[in-house]
């Protein structure tokens, strides 16, 4: 479902993503994890069309992201760390104003659904500068979720979310899974990775430490057995190394 | 305190001007300061060395008249309307650090005010160029001390007014009566003014044009107590329009005097409002968390809610969502007071001038197309519901399933039809109003049928034009254009609008230039026919027009398309 090939991406001298390879089939779900400035953002921001790389290839449902990316946009959603939303657009708006750039049929009994499981329902009328952080992520996320994308990319998906959007939100990406779509996740949230992905994909400076299930990764560094996968993650990133704060 | 302050709008500035010239790394933009640099050179710097050349029309009689009383409209703008949002705005990292410090209000009001010194050191540069270029005898740098004195206090004038009108919003009677002074002098210089016109207007009967006009004006305005009223907007403006150093002195000490006053009003406002803080300190607790929810010290109006909507269907051409979307924005974002005030100046212009020129007809119709004209030269800069906007947007419109030329041919769409559908409205007045008209008019009503019947293709493909130009810049220079859906910048920046509208309407004219010819040769070939030759004429330059835009629209979609959004930052 997704297929990426050798992706770099370089800003002047400063390569931001180096030589990524990995895919992501139907059903699973890839944790994008990494120190910050490792180049999550801009990998997903790549595989989602946003930005072009330098260099490699991305294939979103069968479609090249950059030669064909309308057909490839229709597939998937990108929920990104910081909702991008339009002030001047109501909830109720924000969410007819996707089905008509998806196309979405039924959308007129599809958004009430979507609101009242996102308890958005009684803020519909709501423009977003009157909505709280959360809130405002909870619509990101209903107008990622409308046309039933069968690529999802989440970008820290549960950033400024209340325990109970949080269980909802780990509900859904694995309810989507199991429906049949590939899902990519970057989170420093480890517990969510560790319980919701089906294999990692650990970058650090742009180039990958690691790939696969966790059990393949432990499987190729056996002084990993046994150990927590923050313990994992520190190590192979090097992060483990520092001190704490002053 | 000044010392963190002036380390941050060091560092700022430092940092900005070097991330714009790493910029000219990129062809694009090397391309742009080539050009802008050789028209600086050209026409504004080489032609100002030479010293003085002839008539400048910023410098002329009427522009001294006149001067004051677009002061006066521009000022009395901010203050009933309060349409100037920039006056007190804050940016998000500036809310984070600096509301959270240990900064009193009148610190923050002060560091606002060194702020907006840069910008309005540049644009007083800018208006020094444009001014020599026609030759004036005055020494560039005492001019641009001139303009430097005049905007800094323009600056104190727009934020003293929001301080007024925040206070006003958050203290109701209590926050005018604190104002008293400033409310009464204002209104009374308007209510002067006005009426002096007022009682005047039977004197503009028979007076020439341009002449005799501005000499009844200028007979008028300079009696007392006009003259009075008038006193600290000529005082603001004299050291500006001074002819020679000895005049340039003796202005400065008034001007000097009217900023002193100013900066005085800014802090006394502020201190005003602290003392009444103080007074009702779990009042002020609840204000200051409203104020820094805000990010702002006036109560900036947010969009209005969502009870008026338009419908839109969940299927047919996403095209269109983009559109329902920009249409959306200009509803709740347009300034409904601006555009009441607006209508109703125009209104009574025209009923004012049909009255003295004896001719209501000719009146309306005289307003009718300047209005119109004034929106075909500029009409696009105050309508931004495109990718002036939407360039913040950026990952958003990336990530859709929808072409980018498809999105830049909606972006465009979205203001170009909206400006041409108001155009076409002042048309049909001035149409109308010529039909009722007792004089004799020089058009033909042939003609003037054929020019209506055939504008709403000429005004779309112009306006295609005009937002494409703007939308082109937004696109190709994302970094250099002010993006958001408020211009911004107050009367301080006028400079650099100028300059933007120079640099647009040379755009514009280059793409014009040959749907023009065909127009033109069009109605030579028909003349015989008035009518059908406007009406011919103007289809056919409309289509030759959209044709080049074709072209234009589908390069932009490719650039639109290479776009990333660290080029905006």
């Amino acid at each position: 479902m997704i297929v990426v090939g050798n992706l770099a991406k370089r800003y002047g001298n400063f390569t931001a993503v180096d030589g990524l390879s990995f895919d992501v089939q139907p059903g699973e779900v890839l944790g994008l994890v990494g120190p910050n400035g490792a180049g999550k953002t801009t990998t997903l921001r790549c595989l989602a069309g946003i930005i072009a790389p330098s260099s490699g290839t991305v294939a979103v449902a069968g479609h090249d992201i950059q030669q064909d990316p309308v057909p490839a946009k229709q597939a998937l959603a990108f929920i990104p760390d910081e909702p991008h939303l339009f002030e001047y657009l109501t909830v109720q708006e924000h969410l007819r104003f996707i089905a008509r750039l998806y196309g979405v049929a039924d959308a007129e009994s599809r958004i009430p659904v979507l609101l009242d499981e996102l308890e958005l329902t009684e803020k519909m009328k709501t423009l977003p500068g009157e909505l709280s952080r959360g809130m405002r992520q909870k619509l990101a996320i209903a107008c990622g979720l409308l046309h039933d994308p069968s690529v999802l990319m989440l970008d820290e998906p549960l950033t400024g979310l209340d325990p109970g959007g949080m269980r909802r939100m780990r509900t859904t990406i694995a309810a989507r899974a199991k429906a049949g779509a590939a899902v990519v996740l970057s989170s420093h949230l480890l517990d969510l990775v560790e319980e919701l992905c089906t294999k990692l994909l650990i970058v650090r400076r742009g180039r990958c430490v690691e790939y696969g299930a966790l059990d393949e990764i432990i499987g190729r560094r056996p002084e990993l057995a046994g150990r927590s996968l923050e313990d994992v993650f520190l190590t192979l990133t090097g992060e483990g190394e520092r001190g704490p704060l002053s | 305190m000044i010392g963190a302050f002036a380390y941050l709008l060091r560092m700022s500035w430092r940092n900005r001007v070097l991330s714009q010239i790493q910029r000219v790394k990129s062809p694009r933009y090397a391309a742009a300061i080539v050009i802008g640099l050789s028209y600086f050179w050209f026409v504004l710097f080489r032609q100002s060395m030479r010293g003085p050349s002839g008539a400048n029309i910023f410098l002329g009689p009427e522009v001294e008249i006149v001067a004051p009383l677009g002061l006066i409209v521009i000022l009395g703008a901010v203050w009933l309307l309060g349409t100037d949002r920039s006056a007190l705005a804050f940016t998000e990292a500036e809310v984070a650090m600096l509301f959270t410090a240990p900064v009193s209000r009148r610190g923050l009001i002060v560091y606002k005010l060194a702020r907006s010194q840069i910008v309005i050191l540049f644009n007083a540069l800018i208006w020094v160029f444009i001014l020599r270029r026609g030759g004036a005898a005055l020494p560039a740098p005492l001019s641009a001390i001139g303009f430097w004195v005049l905007f800094t206090t323009l600056s104190c004038h727009r934020l003293a007014a929001a301080l007024v009108r925040a206070s006003s919003w958050e203290h109701g009677l209590r926050g005018v009566r604190r104002n008293w002074i400033p409310i009464t002098v204002s209104a009374a210089i308007a209510v002067t003014i006005g009426w002096e016109l007022f009682n005047g207007r039977h004197r503009f009967a028979g007076a020439t044009y341009p002449e005799g006009f501005f000499a009844t004006f200028a007979s008028i305005l300079s009696a007392l107590p006009a003259r009075i009223a008038l006193y600290p907007f000529r005082a603001m403006l004299a050291p500006s329009f001074a002819h020679a150093p000895a005049d340039w002195a003796r202005a400065m000490v008034p001007a000097l005097a009217v900023l002193a006053v100013h900066a005085w009003w800014v802090l006394r406002s502020d201190s005003a409002f602290e003392e009444a803080a103080a007074a009702a300190s779990v009042e002020r607790a609840r204000r200051l968390e409203a104020f820094r929810a805000r990010r702002s010290l006036s109560a900036i109006p947010k969009p209005t809610g969502g009870a008026r909507t338009i419908p839109l269907a969940a299927t047919g051409h996403p095209l269109v969502a983009i559109v329902w979307k920009n249409m959306i924005c200009l509803m709740r974002t347009a300034q409904v007071g601006l555009l009441v005030f607006a209508a109703l100046v125009g209104i009574g212009t025209a009923i004012a001038l049909g009255v003295m020129i004896d001719d209501i007809g000719a009146g309306i119709a005289i307003v009718a197309l300047f209005i119109g004209g004034l929106m075909l030269l500029v009409g696009g800069r105050s309508v931004r519901n495109d990718l002036r906007s939407d360039m913040l947007h950026l990952p958003f419109l990336k990530a859709i399933p929808i072409s980018g030329m498809h999105i830049v041919v909606a972006e465009i769409a979205s203001g170009a039809v909206v400006m041409a559908a108001i155009e076409f409205v002042l048309l049909t007045i001035a149409v109308a109003g010529l039909a009722w008209s007792t004089n004799e008019i020089p058009v033909s009503p042939e003609a003037r049928l054929g020019i209506l019947v055939a504008s709403p293709v000429a005004l779309l493909a112009y306006n295609g034009v005009v937002f494409t130009v703007l939308n082109g810049a937004a696109v190709l220079f994302p970094a250099w254009m002010r993006l958001g859906p408020s211009g911004g910048g107050g009367v301080e920046a006028m400079g650099q609008i100028v300059l933007a509208t120079a640099g647009q309407l040379f755009a514009q004219v280059l793409l014009l230039l040959a749907p023009i010819g065909i127009a033109a040769g069009t109605v030579y070939m028909l003349r015989g026919n008035a009518g059908l030759a406007f009406a011919v004429g103007l289809i056919a330059g409309g289509l030759a027009l959209m044709a080049e835009l074709y072209f234009a629209v589908r390069g932009l979609g490719r650039a639109f398309g290479r776009a990333e959004p660290q080029q905006i930052t």
